[in-house]
Protein backbone atom coordinates (compact mmCIF):
# COMPACT_ATOMS: atom_id res chain seq x y z
CA UNK A 1 0.00 0.00 0.00
CA UNK A 2 2.66 2.31 0.48
CA UNK A 3 4.63 1.42 -2.86
CA UNK A 4 1.19 1.93 -4.16
CA UNK A 5 -0.07 5.23 -2.67
CA UNK A 6 3.17 6.82 -4.10
CA UNK A 7 4.03 4.72 -6.80
CA UNK A 8 5.66 6.52 -9.57
CA UNK A 9 7.85 5.54 -12.81
CA UNK A 10 10.38 7.20 -14.99
CA UNK A 11 8.72 6.27 -17.85
CA UNK A 12 5.54 8.60 -17.40
CA UNK A 13 5.25 10.77 -14.88
CA UNK A 14 2.25 9.97 -12.21
CA UNK A 15 1.02 9.24 -8.96
CA UNK A 16 -1.08 7.28 -7.98
CA UNK A 17 -4.45 8.61 -9.27
CA UNK A 18 -2.81 7.73 -12.48
CA UNK A 19 -0.85 4.60 -11.59
CA UNK A 20 -0.94 2.25 -14.06
CA UNK A 21 -0.55 -1.31 -12.59
CA UNK A 22 0.08 -2.80 -15.87
CA UNK A 23 3.65 -1.11 -16.68
CA UNK A 24 4.39 -1.12 -12.77
CA UNK A 25 7.47 -3.21 -12.13
CA UNK A 26 10.12 -3.45 -9.67
CA UNK A 27 12.32 -2.04 -12.86
CA UNK A 28 10.82 1.42 -13.05
CA UNK A 29 9.88 2.29 -9.64
CA UNK A 30 12.42 4.81 -8.75
CA UNK A 31 13.09 4.70 -4.89
CA UNK A 32 16.75 5.16 -5.32
CA UNK A 33 19.47 4.88 -8.33
CA UNK A 34 17.78 4.42 -11.37
CA UNK A 35 20.10 2.37 -12.73
CA UNK A 36 20.65 0.50 -9.78
CA UNK A 37 16.80 -0.86 -10.38
CA UNK A 38 16.72 -2.75 -6.78
CA UNK A 39 14.69 0.91 -5.24
CA UNK A 40 11.28 -1.46 -4.99
CA UNK A 41 13.52 -4.41 -3.15
CA UNK A 42 14.99 -1.86 -0.91
CA UNK A 43 11.74 -0.01 0.13
CA UNK A 44 10.42 -2.98 1.10
CA UNK A 45 13.09 -4.23 3.48
CA UNK A 46 12.88 -0.98 5.11
CA UNK A 47 9.12 -1.00 5.79
CA UNK A 48 9.20 -4.48 6.84
CA UNK A 49 12.22 -3.88 8.84
CA UNK A 50 13.20 -0.60 9.97
CA UNK A 51 10.19 1.52 9.94
CA UNK A 52 7.72 -1.43 11.39
CA UNK A 53 10.07 -1.95 14.03
CA UNK A 54 9.65 2.01 15.01
CA UNK A 55 5.61 1.66 15.06
CA UNK A 56 5.18 -1.87 16.31
CA UNK A 57 3.09 -2.14 19.32
CA UNK A 58 2.65 1.75 19.67
CA UNK A 59 -0.59 2.94 20.20
CA UNK A 60 -0.89 5.94 17.83
CA UNK A 61 -3.39 9.20 19.39
CA UNK A 62 -2.69 10.99 16.29
CA UNK A 63 -1.43 11.58 12.90
CA UNK A 64 1.08 13.99 14.75
CA UNK A 65 2.13 11.12 16.66
CA UNK A 66 2.81 8.93 14.47
CA UNK A 67 4.60 11.77 12.21
CA UNK A 68 6.74 11.95 15.15
CA UNK A 69 8.03 8.54 15.41
CA UNK A 70 8.64 8.70 11.54
CA UNK A 71 10.67 12.34 11.59
CA UNK A 72 12.80 10.47 13.92
CA UNK A 73 13.54 7.98 11.08
CA UNK A 74 14.67 10.41 8.85
CA UNK A 75 18.32 10.02 7.47
CA UNK A 76 20.41 13.39 7.65
CA UNK A 77 23.42 11.57 7.99
CA UNK A 78 24.16 12.21 4.11
CA UNK A 79 22.22 14.41 2.85
CA UNK A 80 21.54 14.23 -0.84
CA UNK A 81 22.84 10.93 -1.78
CA UNK A 82 20.25 8.37 -3.74
CA UNK A 83 19.88 5.99 -0.48
CA UNK A 84 19.35 9.23 1.71
CA UNK A 85 16.46 10.93 -0.48
CA UNK A 86 15.04 7.56 -1.19
CA UNK A 87 15.17 6.65 2.84
CA UNK A 88 13.26 10.39 3.46
CA UNK A 89 10.63 10.03 0.78
CA UNK A 90 9.51 6.87 1.77
CA UNK A 91 8.92 8.43 5.28
CA UNK A 92 6.68 10.49 3.67
CA UNK A 93 5.05 7.90 1.62
CA UNK A 94 4.36 6.21 4.65
CA UNK A 95 3.35 9.14 6.63
CA UNK A 96 0.90 9.81 3.82
CA UNK A 97 -0.23 6.02 3.33
CA UNK A 98 -1.17 5.90 7.42
CA UNK A 99 -2.95 8.79 6.85
CA UNK A 100 -5.53 7.61 3.85
CA UNK A 101 -5.16 4.06 5.85
CA UNK A 102 -7.28 5.57 8.91
CA UNK A 103 -9.24 7.53 6.79
CA UNK A 104 -10.34 4.69 5.31
CA UNK A 105 -10.90 2.93 8.80
CA UNK A 106 -13.34 6.17 9.56
CA UNK A 107 -15.55 5.32 6.48
CA UNK A 108 -14.36 2.93 3.74
CA UNK A 109 -16.11 4.06 1.10
CA UNK A 110 -15.65 7.21 0.44
CA UNK A 111 -12.00 8.35 1.72
CA UNK A 112 -13.12 11.97 1.19
CA UNK A 113 -15.23 11.83 4.30
CA UNK A 114 -12.88 9.86 5.92
CA UNK A 115 -10.37 12.54 5.96
CA UNK A 116 -13.33 14.80 7.33
CA UNK A 117 -13.95 12.84 10.06
CA UNK A 118 -10.33 11.58 11.04
CA UNK A 119 -9.52 15.30 10.73
CA UNK A 120 -12.28 17.31 12.32
CA UNK A 121 -13.85 14.54 14.86
CA UNK A 122 -15.53 16.96 17.32
CA UNK A 123 -17.20 19.37 14.59
CA UNK A 124 -20.45 18.45 14.27
CA UNK A 125 -21.62 20.62 11.93
CA UNK A 126 -18.76 21.03 9.57
CA UNK A 127 -17.82 23.93 7.34
CA UNK A 128 -18.13 23.09 3.28
CA UNK A 129 -15.13 25.40 3.17
CA UNK A 130 -12.89 23.64 5.36
CA UNK A 131 -12.86 20.48 3.56
CA UNK A 132 -9.24 18.88 3.13
CA UNK A 133 -7.90 19.44 -0.10
CA UNK A 134 -5.48 17.67 -2.01
CA UNK A 135 -2.04 19.69 -2.55
CA UNK A 136 0.20 18.34 -5.41
CA UNK A 137 3.60 20.15 -6.06
CA UNK A 138 4.09 21.09 -10.13
CA UNK A 139 7.23 22.69 -9.77
CA UNK A 140 10.27 22.55 -7.91
CA UNK A 141 12.10 25.80 -8.25
CA UNK A 142 13.71 28.16 -6.57
CA UNK A 143 17.29 30.27 -6.08
CA UNK A 144 18.52 26.93 -3.93
CA UNK A 145 17.50 24.60 -7.37
CA UNK A 146 19.38 27.01 -9.17
CA UNK A 147 15.96 27.67 -10.97
CA UNK A 148 15.88 30.78 -13.09
CA UNK A 149 12.45 31.51 -11.39
CA UNK A 150 12.57 32.37 -7.74
CA UNK A 151 9.29 30.93 -6.41
CA UNK A 152 10.34 27.45 -5.15
CA UNK A 153 6.78 25.78 -5.62
CA UNK A 154 4.32 26.00 -7.93
CA UNK A 155 0.89 23.66 -6.58
CA UNK A 156 -1.82 22.48 -7.54
CA UNK A 157 -5.07 22.84 -4.92
CA UNK A 158 -7.84 19.82 -6.06
CA UNK A 159 -10.64 20.68 -4.03
CA UNK A 160 -12.85 17.39 -3.94
CA UNK A 161 -15.61 18.80 -2.71
CA UNK A 162 -16.14 21.57 -5.70
CA UNK A 163 -19.66 21.24 -6.49
CA UNK A 164 -21.66 22.18 -9.68
CA UNK A 165 -20.59 22.30 -13.50
CA UNK A 166 -22.95 21.24 -16.47
CA UNK A 167 -21.88 17.39 -16.29
CA UNK A 168 -23.39 17.53 -12.56
CA UNK A 169 -26.98 16.34 -12.30
CA UNK A 170 -27.61 18.78 -9.48
CA UNK A 171 -24.88 20.26 -6.98
CA UNK A 172 -23.39 16.60 -5.96
CA UNK A 173 -19.93 16.04 -5.74
CA UNK A 174 -18.11 15.23 -8.75
CA UNK A 175 -17.53 11.57 -8.66
CA UNK A 176 -14.10 10.91 -7.97
CA UNK A 177 -13.25 9.07 -11.06
CA UNK A 178 -13.81 11.59 -13.29
CA UNK A 179 -11.39 13.69 -10.92
CA UNK A 180 -8.81 11.28 -11.81
CA UNK A 181 -9.48 11.84 -15.49
CA UNK A 182 -8.95 15.33 -15.13
CA UNK A 183 -6.21 15.31 -13.20
CA UNK A 184 -4.91 12.63 -15.98
CA UNK A 185 -5.72 15.84 -18.79
CA UNK A 186 -3.75 18.39 -16.68
CA UNK A 187 -0.64 15.99 -16.57
CA UNK A 188 -0.70 15.55 -19.93
CA UNK A 189 -1.24 18.86 -21.31
CA UNK A 190 1.69 19.93 -18.92
CA UNK A 191 4.04 17.24 -20.81
CA UNK A 192 3.08 18.26 -23.74
CA UNK A 193 3.88 21.88 -22.90
CA UNK A 194 7.03 20.93 -21.52
CA UNK A 195 7.94 18.78 -24.90
CA UNK A 196 7.47 21.89 -27.14
CA UNK A 197 9.84 24.10 -24.88
CA UNK A 198 13.59 24.64 -26.09
CA UNK A 199 14.87 22.37 -22.95
CA UNK A 200 12.08 19.66 -23.46
CA UNK A 201 12.15 17.10 -20.42
CA UNK A 202 15.53 16.68 -20.14
CA UNK A 203 15.43 20.33 -18.81
CA UNK A 204 12.50 19.63 -16.77
CA UNK A 205 14.19 16.93 -15.09
CA UNK A 206 11.53 15.08 -13.45
CA UNK A 207 12.80 14.71 -9.09
CA UNK A 208 13.01 11.31 -7.33
CA UNK A 209 9.70 12.99 -5.82
CA UNK A 210 8.26 12.72 -8.90
CA UNK A 211 8.17 16.50 -9.64
CA UNK A 212 9.23 18.49 -12.65
CA UNK A 213 11.67 20.71 -12.00
CA UNK A 214 11.15 24.54 -12.78
CA UNK A 215 13.38 25.43 -16.60
CA UNK A 216 10.89 28.16 -17.72
CA UNK A 217 12.72 31.47 -17.84
CA UNK A 218 10.49 33.61 -15.11
CA UNK A 219 7.29 33.57 -13.21
CA UNK A 220 4.99 34.21 -15.80
CA UNK A 221 5.79 31.38 -18.29
CA UNK A 222 5.38 28.80 -15.23
CA UNK A 223 1.96 30.52 -14.50
CA UNK A 224 0.82 30.54 -18.02
CA UNK A 225 1.75 26.80 -18.66
CA UNK A 226 -0.15 25.37 -15.73
CA UNK A 227 -3.32 27.30 -16.04
CA UNK A 228 -3.18 26.37 -20.01
CA UNK A 229 -3.18 22.85 -18.45
CA UNK A 230 -6.16 23.12 -16.18
CA UNK A 231 -8.16 24.55 -18.74
CA UNK A 232 -7.51 21.73 -21.34
CA UNK A 233 -7.81 19.50 -18.32
CA UNK A 234 -11.28 20.60 -18.36
CA UNK A 235 -11.56 20.45 -13.99
CA UNK A 236 -12.95 23.73 -14.18
CA UNK A 237 -16.18 25.01 -15.57
CA UNK A 238 -18.74 27.68 -15.18
CA UNK A 239 -19.66 27.08 -11.35
CA UNK A 240 -17.33 24.92 -10.77
CA UNK A 241 -13.68 25.51 -9.82
CA UNK A 242 -12.26 21.52 -8.92
CA UNK A 243 -8.60 23.13 -9.69
CA UNK B 1 2.93 29.20 -4.91
CA UNK B 2 5.59 28.97 -2.55
CA UNK B 3 7.39 33.05 -3.05
CA UNK B 4 9.94 32.00 -0.92
CA UNK B 5 10.48 35.28 0.05
CA UNK B 6 12.89 34.71 2.66
CA UNK B 7 15.40 34.13 0.44
CA UNK B 8 15.43 37.67 -1.08
CA UNK B 9 15.23 39.50 2.59
CA UNK B 10 17.64 41.78 4.04
CA UNK B 11 20.36 41.54 0.83
CA UNK B 12 21.06 44.98 1.10
CA UNK B 13 23.09 45.94 4.13
CA UNK B 14 22.60 49.38 3.28
CA UNK B 15 19.08 49.23 2.67
CA UNK B 16 17.55 46.57 4.85
CA UNK B 17 14.23 45.21 5.42
CA UNK B 18 13.93 44.88 1.55
CA UNK B 19 13.02 42.37 -0.50
CA UNK B 20 14.91 41.61 -3.87
CA UNK B 21 11.82 40.70 -6.20
CA UNK B 22 12.98 41.54 -9.33
CA UNK B 23 16.60 41.10 -9.50
CA UNK B 24 19.16 42.90 -7.28
CA UNK B 25 18.36 46.35 -8.28
CA UNK B 26 14.80 46.54 -7.50
CA UNK B 27 14.24 46.68 -3.72
CA UNK B 28 10.75 46.03 -2.23
CA UNK B 29 9.50 47.35 0.92
CA UNK B 30 6.51 45.72 2.50
CA UNK B 31 3.84 48.35 0.46
CA UNK B 32 5.64 47.03 -2.96
CA UNK B 33 5.17 43.60 -1.99
CA UNK B 34 1.59 43.60 -1.36
CA UNK B 35 1.03 45.74 -4.71
CA UNK B 36 3.08 42.89 -6.40
CA UNK B 37 1.10 40.46 -4.74
CA UNK B 38 -1.91 42.38 -5.37
CA UNK B 39 -1.39 42.51 -9.03
CA UNK B 40 -0.40 38.81 -9.95
CA UNK B 41 -4.02 37.92 -8.04
CA UNK B 42 -5.59 40.42 -10.35
CA UNK B 43 -3.62 38.62 -13.48
CA UNK B 44 -4.10 35.18 -12.74
CA UNK B 45 -7.34 34.46 -10.97
CA UNK B 46 -6.59 30.68 -10.23
CA UNK B 47 -4.09 31.87 -7.77
CA UNK B 48 -5.56 30.54 -4.76
CA UNK B 49 -2.78 30.37 -2.22
CA UNK B 50 0.45 32.12 -1.82
CA UNK B 51 3.37 30.86 0.91
CA UNK B 52 6.17 32.34 2.36
CA UNK B 53 5.16 35.66 0.78
CA UNK B 54 7.50 37.40 3.44
CA UNK B 55 10.49 36.73 5.12
CA UNK B 56 10.29 34.33 8.00
CA UNK B 57 9.80 36.58 10.94
CA UNK B 58 8.25 39.67 9.07
CA UNK B 59 5.04 39.06 11.19
CA UNK B 60 4.15 42.65 9.84
CA UNK B 61 4.21 42.09 6.33
CA UNK B 62 2.38 38.76 6.82
CA UNK B 63 -0.28 40.65 8.68
CA UNK B 64 -1.05 43.05 6.36
CA UNK B 65 -0.83 40.66 3.52
CA UNK B 66 -3.32 39.00 5.80
CA UNK B 67 -5.63 41.86 5.83
CA UNK B 68 -5.83 42.63 2.31
CA UNK B 69 -6.53 38.81 1.30
CA UNK B 70 -8.99 39.21 3.92
CA UNK B 71 -10.66 42.55 2.34
CA UNK B 72 -10.06 42.27 -1.46
CA UNK B 73 -9.78 38.38 -2.30
CA UNK B 74 -11.32 36.29 0.01
CA UNK B 75 -10.76 33.41 -1.69
CA UNK B 76 -7.28 33.48 -1.56
CA UNK B 77 -5.32 31.65 1.79
CA UNK B 78 -1.98 32.33 2.49
CA UNK B 79 0.74 29.84 4.04
CA UNK B 80 3.72 30.12 6.21
CA UNK B 81 5.99 27.14 5.91
CA UNK B 82 8.96 29.26 6.63
CA UNK B 83 7.98 30.02 10.06
CA UNK B 84 8.40 25.75 11.15
CA UNK B 85 12.28 26.00 10.20
CA UNK B 86 14.84 26.11 13.06
CA UNK B 87 13.92 28.47 15.67
CA UNK B 88 10.85 29.44 14.38
CA UNK B 89 9.18 28.59 17.26
CA UNK B 90 11.53 30.08 19.57
CA UNK B 91 10.78 33.32 18.34
CA UNK B 92 7.46 32.62 17.98
CA UNK B 93 7.21 32.28 22.04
Amino acid sequence: MYLEYQGRNELKHSHIWTYDEVQASADNLCWDNAEEKQGLKKSIELINGDVSLKLADTVLGSSIACDNILVDFLDKSAEGSDEVIAKNSLVRACSEAIMYAVAKCYCVNNVFDGFKESFYPYDEDIDITRNTKLLITVFNGGKAANSAVKFTKFYLIVDAAAQGGPDAADTARIDPIRIMGFYQKFLLTLKKAILSTKVGEAGFKLGVDGVYFNANANIAESFKMIEEAIVLSGANDEGRKLF
Amino acid sequence: MNADADSGYNKDAKDPGKYEQEGQKTQFGVEAMIEYYTKMLQEHPLLSYIEDAFGQFDFGGHKELKEKLQNEFPTVNMGLRQVFRTGGFARLK
